[in-house]
């Protein structure tokens, strides 16, 4: 694995043995960490319920019988495997460097890479998929590390650019994606928070476990910069000059709301939101998930 | 109507200075950093206007800045906004210039007094209800017969405006504007305004004021300057008249010297004019180069003893008012000169005194002494001249103290030598025994000379040229004369010896002769200039003032002995005038003529000439009158009576803007400071983060300005 840009030895080796749960059942394909909605043969009790016909008669708890003389069926919950989808923002926006030792592309790269290998490493199958105004690419879940190779080569391929949709992107996303799924968002976020909210509850709204990564730099999060400025957008290529000293802290007020508008609404669709910043290392960030 | 008039101009012709800050804001930008960032989204969510916001700050920055320096400038300009609005009763002196170059011609064609009362005529139209006006003149007139005091009856006003003429005499600002002051301190009105209309001529203008004079309070004064025309044709003023330096008598033909003076630059072709008290006139042609003076001598005729006077007027120059001239003086009646001995003793002299021998064409009638009759008794009616010879004319003491007495009150002799006579002389008393030479005899005759030329003896016998007419005589025989102190010489031989010699001796006057007044002594009595020669002996002396005075236009005669009396002044030339008075208010006398002033039984006569200084083209042109140096004054160019009305009506309720331009300019500066620095208006405690465009401009900056690459 130490031939991949965005997963080097040292992370692979951290996370190896760090792992992700979900809050909700999910639909696997086979036996795995993960509870599934149905009931199955795992030694986690789960309910009683009463004998039909039909039903096979080695399930009868005859324990129970010989104390009530009732035919009751002892249930356990099904453990299985979960799908995780892993959405990456590719926008424009995503190139933005200030003070951070990488563009916020390259680390949701990086932290995108270190969630996949985490849920391979636990024989969940995970796929790639990349979005701006719309899915640009897509990948079939893999389960296995040698899977996950064309999705982490694939990454080092990336280039930020075009205006960025995530309303939009999320919708397509859940026509694309099996139900009750892990969802994981990695991006910026610079959309208005009710239609960001709009795509979340959609995916919320399919069963599917959502994890929200909302990373930003330091220097655009507090504007540390200052003087007469012209800024460029980056997706907009729209130009406003101002004077930063006295926008600074309307700007940190406005960024501020918007974070908790997203925490909020995640918090109500039991998303888990992280807001992560650039200069934090993405083997604390995943370890920390992972603990 | 609305207007706005600076007191310091200059300060307007900065305010180009405003666009500074334009110049800053396109050539001295503030370099900004351009940065790439992820999104605009909360910049303008912030702030959804955030771009035009500012622009608009901007742009305001940049108005206010042009603000603060135009209303600096304008502060500085000592701005005068005129309104329209105000009220309340209004008391107005009008301060109307009747001197003499107020009948100059203004740019309208007609006189700048006649603008001038056209202008007291508007505003006297325009006064409200309530308000009131005085007139006042700058040359005191008494046939204008203003109204004293305030009057508030245009009619009466009106027609106090048609009897305002023209006068010879300069105006007295000084005079004139305490007159003035002293009226508007009467008045009950907070508002008070004095309207001066002139010409702004230097004569009355260009001095500054003795010292310094409060008007009342609230007092606005506002000269009125009218224009003047240019004179197209030569203007020649008529100076002083001289009269001969001795003593006049009646029924004599004088000459009298009269100056003209050629103010212009081009030569002046006039005629000159004079009346004389018998009637007589003469008028005389006279070219005079220009800027140059000329005197002109005009022959008159003293036909009766007593006061006499001429007159002379000046025709075909450019300006009337310094036309005139005119002297009063008192001609004593035919007077007598006693020849001390039988008339054949006397040579020429009696023929020269009269040629009639009854003074009817000298004025001088020849008288001889008997030998019974003493010199006493002869001398208690003083002669014109006493001629006698020292050792025959004083026989007894008691003549020679009449001759003495005679002598010391003003009269003249002359001593003739004593060649054949040898009396003691011990009868001659101390002041006439006179040193003679050994006598000369030539009889080709000795060329004379003549001495001293510049004495009156010699005023008539003078050609063109200057030179007395006696230089061609020759002596044939003579008594030199031995110089004595005091004694000036007259006429002496080529080698300086004195034949003629003239001593003064208190108020009289004795003349030496050392040569025989007959054709046999010297050729002198054939000489026409020896009978004018005789008479100037005669007549030595200054004539008898008596009650006559010369006076300038527009002052005031002497102050009489008691001012109780009653007093009565008519004028005998010059215009129609008759006033009476007590003589402490004694008018002005603002025209040339001749006047008689009668008080307490006595007449006494007053020659007004006409200033010459009226007939200058030079005024004030500039913004502040010397004059006024120490009022509060404004000076308006006359255009006509609509415009000044105009005028008026806007300076009544002018106000100045000096403290709100500055206010304004402070606040502009101000809400520059806040606008520019809006934290420190969010946080009043902490330093500004911005420093306004000044602050920035820094000298590294402005050298980049200068070298382009800002």
């Amino acid at each position: 694995m130490s031939r991949y840009k965005y997963l080097p030895s040292s992370l692979a080796e951290a996370l190896k043995i760090q792992g992700i749960s979900v809050r909700r059942p999910v639909h696997g394909f086979q036996a795995g960490l993960h509870r599934s909605p149905h009931h199955g043969a795992s030694i986690e009790f789960a309910e009683y319920r009463a004998y039909s016909p039909g039903d096979p008669t080695n399930l009868i708890d005859w324990a129970v019988y010989a104390r009530s003389d009732k035919y009751l069926i002892r249930q356990c919950y099904e453990e299985t495997n979960l799908r995780a989808y892993v959405l990456l923002d590719i926008s424009g926006s995503l190139a933005f460097r200030d003070e951070g030792p990488v563009t916020k592309m390259e680390y949701g790269c990086s932290l995108a890479a270190g969630l996949m290998y985490m849920l391979v490493n636990q024989r969940d199958a995970v796929a790639l998929m990349t979005f701006d105004m719309r899915l640009k690419q897509g990948f079939a879940p893999v389960s296995t590390s040698e899977g996950l190779r064309p999705m982490l080569e694939y990454l080092e391929t990336i280039q930020p650019g075009g205006c960025g949709h995530i309303e939009a992107a999320l919708h397509e996303a859940t026509t694309r994606m099996a139900s009750k799924s892990l969802i994981i968002i990695i991006s910026d976020f610079l959309q208005n928070a009710e239609m960001i909210l709009r795509g979340i509850q959609h995916l919320h709204h399919d069963g599917h476990n959502i994890m929200v990564f909302h990373i930003m730099d330091r220097g655009e999060r507090r504007l540390s910069f200052s003087g007469i400025a012209e800024l460029r957008d980056l997706e907009t290529k729209q130009k406003l000059v101002l004077d930063v000293d006295e926008i600074r802290e309307a700007y940190q007020t406005a960024v501020a709301l918007h974070q908790e508008t997203l925490r909020t609404a995640c918090t109500n669709c039991l998303a888990s939101y992280h807001l992560i910043e650039t200069n934090q290392p993405v083997e604390s960030i995943l370890s920390k998930l992972g603990s | 109507m609305w207007g706005i008039v600076s007191a310091s101009s200059m300060f307007l012709w900065l305010l180009p200075l405003a666009a500074l800050p334009i110049l800053f804001h396109l050539f001295l930008k503030v370099r900004k950093q351009v940065r790439p960032f992820p999104s605009l989204m909360f910049f303008l969510q912030a702030e959804p206007r955030l771009s035009a916001r500012k622009r608009i700050r901007e742009w305001l920055t940049l108005l206010l800045r042009i603000t603060v320096i135009a209303a600096l400038l304008l502060a500085l300009a000592r701005l005068l906004w005129l309104g329209q609005s105000g009220g309340g009763a209004i008391a107005q002196v009008l301060l109307i210039d009747n001197s003499g170059s107020m009948s100059g011609n203004a740019p309208d064609g007609r006189t700048k007094l006649a603008n001038a009362l056209d202008a007291a005529s508007g505003l006297i139209s325009d006064m409200g209800p309530a308000d009131s006006i005085a007139l006042v003149l700058l040359v005191e007139d008494p046939a204008a017969a203003l109204p004293s005091g305030f009057s508030a009856n245009k009619q009466l006003l009106h027609t106090a405006l048609e009897r305002i003429k023209i006068t010879h005499g300069s105006g007295a600002p000084a005079q004139s504007l305490m007159q003035a002051f002293s009226i508007l301190g009467t008045a009950s009105t907070a508002r008070r305004e004095i309207h001066i209309l002139t010409d702004a001529q230097d004569t009355e203008w260009a001095k500054p004021p003795h010292a310094n004079r409060s008007p009342p309070s609230g007092t606005a004064i506002t000269l009125h300057r009218i224009r003047t025309l240019p004179h197209e044709t030569p203007n020649v003023s008529v100076g002083e008249i001289e009269l001969p330096r001795r003593s006049l008598v009646a029924d004599r033909h004088y000459a009298v010297n009269v100056t003209l003076q050629n103010l212009s630059k081009k030569e002046a072709r006039v005629r000159l004019n004079s009346l004389d008290s018998s009637g007589v006139k003469h008028s005389l042609p006279a070219e005079i180069p220009p800027q140059t003076s000329r005197t002109i001598t005009l022959p008159i005729e003293t036909h009766q003893a007593g006061a006499n006077w001429l007159t002379v007027d000046l025709e075909n120059d450019a300006f009337e008012p310094d036309n005139h001239s005119s002297v009063a003086f008192i001609c004593q009646p035919r007077k007598k000169v006693l020849f001390c001995g039988p008339e054949s003793t006397f040579g020429m002299i009696p023929l020269a005194v009269s040629p009639s021998g009854d003074g009817s064409l000298s004025g001088l009638i020849p008288v001889f002494k008997q030998k019974e009759r003493s010199l006493t008794d002869l001398l208690k009616e003083p002669p014109a001249m006493v001629v006698l010879r020292p050792a025959t004319a004083c026989a007894t003491p008691a003549d020679q103290a009449a001759l003495s007495g005679y002598l010391e009150k003003g009269g003249n002799i002359l001593v003739l030598p004593d060649l054949k006579t040898t009396t003691a002389r011990e009868n001659v008393p101390p002041w006439l025994r006179l040193r003679f030479g050994q006598p000369i005899s030539n009889e080709k005759g000795q060329p004379v000379m003549v001495l001293n030329k510049t004495q009156s003896i010699w005023d008539d016998l003078k050609n063109d040229t200057g030179e007395v007419m006696v230089n061609q005589t020759k002596v044939f025989s003579l008594l030199p004369l031995l110089p004595l102190p005091g004694q000036i010489p007259l006429l002496a031989l080529q080698d300086g010896t004195p034949l003629l010699a003239q001593q003064n001796l208190k108020k009289g006057t004795l003349f030496i002769s050392g040569i025989e007044l007959d054709s046999k002594a010297s050729t002198l009595p054939l000489k026409a200039a020896f009978v004018a020669l005789i008479h100037n002996m005669a007549l030595t002396g200054q004539n008898p003032g008596g009650n006559t005075t010369t006076l300038l236009a527009g002052t005031k005669p002497a102050g009489q002995e008691n001012p109780d009396l009653p007093v009565q002044l008519h004028a005998f030339t010059g215009g129609v005038m008759e006033w009476q008075g007590p003589g402490r208010n004694l008018p002005a006398l603002p025209r040339a003529g001749i006047y008689s002033l009668e008080a307490n039984h006595q007449t006494s006569f007053i020659a007004v000439r006409s200033a010459i200084a009226e007939g200058r083209e030079s005024f004030v042109a500039a913004e502040k009158i010397p004059a006024l140096a120490d009022l509060s004054h404004q000076v308006e160019d006359y255009q006509d009576s609509e415009s000044l009305i105009r005028l008026v009506r806007r300076l009544r309720t002018g106000v100045e803007l000096f403290l709100p331009l500055l206010l304004l300019a402070l606040c502009a500066a101000v809400a520059e400071g806040l606008i520019v620095n809006p934290a420190a208006l969010a946080h009043p405690g902490k330093a500004p983060v911005h420093t306004s465009i000044m602050d920035r401009i820094s000298i590294p900056m402005l050298l980049r300005f200068w070298k382009g690459r800002a």
